[in-house]
C-alpha cells in the first residue's frame, strides 16, 4: 500500500470520533431548534437554526484540525518518524477534515433545504423565488463555506506548527502568548494590507458579476477572481510554512 | 561475537542544548556497523537525547550527525526504526491494526516477521491497543520496531517498567528477531545486567559527555569485571576517553 493511503486511513480514524461527536452535536442542536420552533409555534425559527448551523460550518476544518492535531500532538514522535514528507501528513489530516465537512455539510444542506421549501415553504412567502435562485444561491454559500473552512483550518495549523516550535525553544506558555498575539495580529494585518492601492492593483481583476436575484439573500453583487487566486497563494503559502517548520524545526 | 568495521553512525563535535540546558556537550563519538550496542549512563546523562538526533526527531545546536554519511533528518527514518521510551500509542488500533498501520507505512517492514513476535510475545491481534497492560504494549511496540529491515534499530529504555519474566523474554526476542549481519541495534536501559550478555559494544555517558566506549568482550575476557562494574570504576575515575 502506498504509505500515504496508510496515513489517510490512520487520520479518518484519528478523526472519526471527532467527527461523529460533531455529528451528534448538529442532531442535538437541531432538536433543540425543532422544539424551540415548535414552542413558538413559528417554523421559521427552525429555518433560522438551520441557517446559522449552515454558516457555522465555516468553523468545522478549524475544529477538526483543533482535535486532531492536538491529539496527534500526544503521539508526536510517532507522526514524525513516519517517512512521509510533512506536507503530505498535513494533507492527509486536511482531506479527512474536509470529506468530515463535506458529509455534515450535506447533511444540514438537505435539511436546511428540506425545511425552507417543505416545512416553511419560501416559495410561498416569497413568490418571486424560484428554484434556479434557490440552487444558484446554495452552490455559491456552500462553496464558500468549504473555501473559507478550508482556509481556517490551514491557517490553524500553520499556528499549530509555531506553536509547536516556540513550545519548545522558549516554553509552552511563551508558545501560547505567540500563538494568540498571531491569531489577532495576523487578520488586523491582513486586513491593513488588502486595503492597500497595491493590493487592489495586484489582485482586483476579472470581476465576475452576480446575477442572483434580490429575494436570493447574497449580499455579494460581484466577486473579483484576483480575490481568490490571493487567498490561494495564502493558503498555499501558510500551508508550505507550517510543512516547513514541521519538517524542519518541530522537535520531540 | 561479531566483527563490526564498517564506520556507520557518526556524530561530529555535537551540542544539543533544550533551551538554554545542554543535553549533549561537544559530543563526538562514532559507532561501527553491525552490533548490538548499550548506551548507560545515569538519569538524564543524555541517552534518550543521542537516539533522538540519530533519528532525526531532533536536531543538534551544534555539529552534525550523520548515518553511513547522512545528516539525520526526519528523512533518515527510511534508514532508522526508532522505538521512544513513551508509553504513547495509537489507541484507536487494535494489535493488528497497528501492525497493517506499519506495513503500509514502511516499505522495509517484514510483516511475517511482524507476525511471528507477536507470536512469541503472545500478543493478541485482535486485541485493542488501549485495552493492553503495560507490558503488552512495551512487547506491541518492540514487534513493529524490530519487524522493520533496516540498517539501524534504536531502543530506548525498551525494558522500563516490564517484569523480570517479559525483560528475559524480550532480550531473548532480541537476539532471536534480529539480523546480525545487516543491523545494528542500539540500546539505552537500566537493567544493565539483562542486556549485557548480548552486548557487544557499551558506550558510557555521564551529563552530555561521553566518558568511555568499550568492546564489552573485552570487559569480560582481559579486565573480568561486569559493566556495572566498570562504570562504576570509571565514574570514580571520572571516564577519560576511550
Amino acid at each position: 500500500m502506498n504509505p500515504w493511503w496508510g496515513q489517510l486511513a490512520k487520520e479518518y480514524r484519528l478523526g472519526r470520533g471527532g467527527a461523529i461527536g460533531a455529528l451528534i452535536a448538529l442532531f442535538l442542536y437541531l432538536g433543540i431548534g425543532v422544539y424551540t420552533s415548535w414552542r413558538m409555534g413559528n417554523p421559521e425559527t427552525f429555518l433560522a437554526f438551520c441557517a446559522f448551523a449552515l454558516m457555522m460550518h465555516v468553523l468545522y476544518m478549524a475544529g477538526y484540525m483543533c482535535v486532531s492535531l492536538i491529539r496527534e500532538q500526544r503521539t508526536l514522535h510517532l507522526w514524525l518518524q513516519t517517512p512521509l514528507p510533512a506536507y503530505k501528513l498535513l494533507l492527509a489530516k486536511l482531506l479527512n477534515g474536509w470529506g468530515a465537512l463535506a458529509f455534515s455539510l450535506f447533511i444540514i444542506s438537505a435539511i436546511t433545504l428540506i425545511s425552507g421549501t417543505m416545512i416553511v415553504n419560501l416559495f410561498e412567502l416569497n413568490p418571486e423565488l424560484t428554484w434556479p435562485d434557490v440552487i444558484s444561491t446554495g452552490v455559491f454559500i456552500e462553496i464558500h463555506i468549504i473555501l473559507i473552512a478550508l482556509y481556517i483550518g490551514i491557517g490553524l495549523t500553520f499556528l499549530w506548527a509555531i506553536y509547536l516550535v516556540v513550545s519548545k525553544s522558549l516554553g509552552k506558555v511563551s508558545g501560547n502568548v505567540i500563538g494568540i498575539v498571531l491569531f489577532f495580529f495576523l487578520p488586523w494585518l491582513m486586513s491593513k494590507w488588502e486595503s492597500t492601492g497595491l493590493f487592489d492593483a495586484l489582485f482586483v481583476w476579472g470581476r465576475i458579476d452576480l446575477n442572483f436575484s434580490d429575494v436570493a439573500y447574497v449580499a455579494f453583487k460581484h466577486v473579483y477572481i484576483g480575490y481568490y487566486f490571493y487567498h490561494f497563494l495564502l493558503a498555499l503559502l501558510l500551508l508550505f510554512t507550517a510543512s516547513w517548520l514541521i519538517e524542519r524545526k518541530v522537535e520531540v | 561475537m561479531r566483527s563490526g568495521v564498517e564506520q556507520m553512525i557518526e556524530f561530529n563535535q555535537v551540542t544539543k542544548k533544550y533551551r538554554s540546558q545542554a543535553a549533549l556537550n561537544d559530543f563526538s563519538l562514532t559507532l561501527p556497523h553491525g552490533k548490538i550496542i548499550g548506551l548507560v549512563g545515569e538519569n538524564g546523562s543524555g541517552k534518550s537525547t543521542v537516539l533522538k538526533l540519530i533519528s532525526g526527531l531532533i536536531s543538534p545546536t551544534k555539529g552534525s550527525v550523520t548515518v553511513d554519511g547522512e545528516p539525520a533528518t526526519r528523512k533518515i527514518s527510511s534508514r532508522v526504526s526508532y522505538l521512544s521510551e513513551l508509553d504513547a500509542y495509537y489507541t484507536f488500533y487494535t494489535v493488528g491494526e497497528t501492525v497493517d498501520y506499519y506495513k503500509s507505512l514502511y516499505s522495509d517492514f517484514n510483516q511475517s516477521k511482524a507476525e511471528e513476535i507477536l507470536d512469541y510475545m503472545k500478543l493478541d491481534r485482535s486485541k485493542k491497543v488501549k485495552d493492553l497492560s503495560k507490558g503488552n504494549r512495551g512487547r506491541l511496540k518492540i514487534a513493529v520496531t524490530l519487524a522493520r529491515e533496516v540498517p539501524v534499530i534504536l531502543m530506548d529504555e525498551p525494558l522500563s517498567g516490564l517484569d523480570p519474566m517479559v525483560r528475559d523474554s524480550i532480550v531473548k526476542g532480541l537476539l532471536s528477531f534480529m539480523d546480525y549481519e545487516k543491523q545494528t541495534l542500539i540500546i539505552t536501559t537500566h537493567e544493565i545486567k539483562e542486556i549485557e550478555p548480548i552486548l557487544d559494544m557499551v558506550v558510557l555517558i555521564k551529563d552530555g559527555t561521553l566518558l568511555k566506549v568499550e568492546e564489552v568482550e573485552e570487559l569480560r575476557i582481559e579486565q573480568n569485571v561486569s559493566i556495572v562494574e566498570w562504570m562504576k570504576q570509571v565514574y570514580q575515575d571520572g571516564g577519560m576517553g576511550k
